[in-house]
């Protein structure tokens, strides 16, 4: 068996972490979630000289507080120690910030392994580390790495090696601060001392320091662990005190301060020509554009066309293709070539399994590309001014910058949506924002507003169609403002750091998009596929019943559904069992109707008119609008949220919303035309 | 001073940050703290743009008034 290595990834967002693994690990990788939480969890794989080398990818933190959901997972998992090696990657053109998180680290009592990152882009600004004085320094192993040009990468695999069959024992430098701060530490630490529990399993210089920079995770242990939690509390209080006195600073940020100077002092030592960074007028110049409301937002909805025209062009003709192979060629292969099976047998393989089949597939183009050009717009840096740019607007729903990409993706179609709240820092935010993404009008739903309109609104077509789309946003806005009255977050100011413009890193974005692409076939596509059989096995029962007809369990729920559906002026069981098949995908409304009706998709309007009024045409296309999200969809929020509660949730209160909404529609429409 | 009132391409030194510890603890770790030095990029409408330590920081204007800053 071979022995295995498992390295945690630490280090900044935006130092290349994900391109490391890229680099490192290649496709070889599982996405999952930390435990509990909704902060996703990459783990890769990969071989070298005889061992297998985990690389587990902690969230990209600025510190290690227990302030956010990032950073405690990150603290949780460095406190555990179930790790051989910690590498800390740090951007060298950053490195005075990057080295905050390794002082951080050292405070632990972690010796991790400096990854220098973008040392190439360094020189081209002419600037150079000397990073054989930095591990001096730092007493830590120090390797030089282009994570983009692969470069370095079997020295770091090796040092991975040494350090963790102990060949290589770094020794760490102890940060030491000044002599305040240090008084203060050592002060802490021997009031600890007088008490300390046995087998206490805490650095005790990391337990202090954090006491005085008042996390409350670590205040919390102290008042369980220590009698004299109470004294010591107080004479940290005391300590503020004179602090506040002589610096004008509170404790926390006097330490954090401390640290920050020891970081800029270390960096400025090992980088050579320790100039500042040229400023890039140019890169501010382009940001003044981007995220000032006036010219911004016009660039934004010029973005979002383009990544809405590339996706959509380029993926019709691919998903039209694959879904004539999956709804036509296929099922007739099958109907003309396997006449000798059992007619129940040729409809679960054509209406079950090729229609589940087929309800995955269709998705992947459109993913494949979005999320691709997601990937792009995200490394080009474009991502975080889009975030910055809407954040006062939707600070008003108790939302921030970071949810507007999803909403709008989720006009094109919720799923990739979805996947895109994982950007959000925020887990609140990014819970409310998975809930609303449903009430964007995707494209799929286009199709059964296109048909009813013909039918009953042909002089307002553009307008209710356009109502439509807007009175979800408003939907929307409304259920997140409500939620924001409900969920208070403490500390919700917005503030992101830029990160510099640059041109996508191809390899890594491929990558990126085939590992998300395969996530979603594996654990969405099993949902879907398991739902699709499901309906498909209620759509035929009891054997002997027309396929979706009266007599099937589904006719028989859209009839025990009516009294439901009657207050809303829909007097029949098919446009029920309709919506009940658009759970798979919202487009099958029609084709069901379609079906249901005999008529084919043609002839639909015609059968319309006898079932509907346009006021109650109205009230349907709301809540065709407003219920359920897709299987697609739900599958997705099941697979970010990490449990099943919260999709269901979701889908409980979206079916009250709808009812309520197309209930007032009706009975409002019918006042008024 | 507050930094919302401070005019575009103007480097300021930070007095006080109004805000809980999470807050400060996280802005500290990014450079921006008492006694640090801010060149404001960027003024509203939108979003502040500062210059601090090499990085660019976009803030919101809920978070810039709560920046206490003299002009250096």
């Amino acid at each position: 068996m071979k022995k295995r290595i498992k390295v945690a990834l630490a280090g900044n967002p935006n130092v290349g972490k994900t391109a490391l693994m890229n680099a490192l690990a290649g496709t070889n990788e599982k996405v999952g979630n930390w435990p509990g939480v909704t902060v996703q969890k990459k783990v890769g794989r990969y071989n070298f000289r005889g061992f297998e080398i985990e690389l587990i990818d902690l969230p990209g933190i600025y510190s290690l507080t227990s302030y956010t959901l990032e950073e405690r997972v990150a603290r949780n998992f460095l406190l555990k120690g179930d790790y051989d090696v910690v590498a800390d990657v740090v951007d060298a053109t950053l490195l005075g910030r990057n080295l905050y998180l390794t002082l951080e680290l050292l405070d632990m009592g972690i010796k991790p392994v400096i990854v220098l990152n973008k040392v190439d882009e360094l020189q081209n600004y002419g600037y150079a580390v000397d990073s054989k004085l930095l591990e001096k320094i730092l007493n830590l192993p120090v390797v030089e790495v282009s994570a983009v040009k692969k470069k370095g990468l079997e020295e770091l695999s090796e040092t991975f090696l040494m350090v963790a069959t102990k060949d290589l024992k770094p020794e760490g430098f102890t940060p030491i601060y000044s002599e305040d701060l240090e008084n203060a530490i050592s002060l802490v630490e021997m009031k600890l001392k007088e008490e300390l529990p046995p087998d206490f399993p805490y650095n005790l210089r990391w337990f202090s320091i954090k006491l005085l920079e008042k996390d409350p995770e670590v205040v919390e242990i102290l008042k369980r662990e220590f009698k004299s939690a109470e004294e010591i509390l107080k004479e940290i209080e005391k300590i503020e005190s004179e602090i506040l006195s002589r610096y004008k600073c509170d404790l926390p940020s006097f330490v954090a301060r401390e640290r920050f100077l020891l970081a800029s002092k270390l960096a400025a030592s090992a980088v050579k020509n320790s100039v500042e960074l040229p400023r890039e007028r140019l890169s501010d110049k382009l940001d003044r554009i981007i995220t000032n409301p006036l010219t911004g937002i016009p660039v934004f909805f010029l973005v979002m066309w383009l990544v809405f025209k590339l996706t959509f062009e380029l993926s019709a003709p691919i998903s039209d293709w694959i879904d004539r192979i999956f709804s036509s060629y296929l099922p007739e292969l099958v109907a003309t070539h396997l006449k000798f099976l059992p007619p129940a047998l040729v409809s679960l393989i054509n209406n079950g399994i090729l229609a589940g089949v087929g309800a995955v597939m269709v998705f992947i183009p459109v993913l494949g590309i979005l999320y691709f050009l997601m990937s792009v717009l995200e490394d080009t840096g474009y991502m975080a001014r889009a975030a910055a740019l809407w954040d006062n607007f939707m600070r008003h729903f108790g939302l921030s910058g970071s949810s507007v990409i999803p909403m709008i993706l989720g006009f094109g179609c919720n799923v990739p949506a979805v996947y895109a709240t994982r950007a959000m820092r925020s887990s609140v935010q990014k819970m409310v924002t998975m809930a609303i993404i449903p009430w964007m009008s995707c494209s799929a739903r286009l199709t059964v507003y296109t048909v009813f309109v013909a039918a009953f609104f042909k002089n307002y077509q553009s307008v209710v169609i356009f109502g439509l789309y807007l009175f979800g946003v408003l939907m929307a806005l409304l259920f997140a403002f409500i939620m924001s009255r409900f969920v208070k977050e403490e500390e919700n100011e917005f503030f992101i750091e830029l990160p510099p413009y640059k041109l996508p890193a191809w390899n890594v974005v491929f990558n990126r998009t085939w590992i998300e692409v395969r996530e979603f076939i594996f654990k969405a596509g099993t949902v879907i596929f398991a739902v699709s059989v499901f309906i498909w096995a209620l759509a035929s029962l009891p054997p002997g019943t027309e396929y979706a007809g009266k007599g099937t369990i589904v006719g028989k729920v859209g009839e025990l559904l009516l009294p439901l559906f009657e207050p809303i002026g829909i007097y029949d069981w098919k446009p029920i069992v309709a919506l009940i098949f658009g759970a798979l995908a919202k487009e099958v409304v029609v084709g069901t109707l379609g079906t249901l009706y005999g008529t084919g998709e043609s002839g639909l309007v015609k059968a319309l008119h006898s079932t509907f009024t346009p006021e109650s045409a109205l009230a349907y296309l709301v809540f065709t609008l407003l219920y359920i999200p897709c299987v697609a969809t739900i599958a997705a929020i099941k697979q970010e949220s990490g449990s099943w509660k919260f999709p269901l949730g979701v889908v409980l209160i979206e079916l009250l919303v709808a009812w309520v909404s197309a209930f007032t529609v009706y009975h409002v429409a019918k006042l008024l035309i | 001073m507050r930094l919302v009132d401070v005019e575009e391409g103007k480097s300021v030194r930070v007095l006080n940050i109004q805000g809980g510890y999470g807050l400060r603890n996280r802005l500290a770790s990014l450079g921006i703290f008492p006694g640090s030095i801010l060149k404001v990029v960027k003024t509203a409408p939108g979003p502040f743009i500062v210059e601090v330590s090499g990085s660019r920081i976009a803030l919101g204007k809920g978070m810039a008034a709560k920046i206490e800053v003299e002009e250096v």
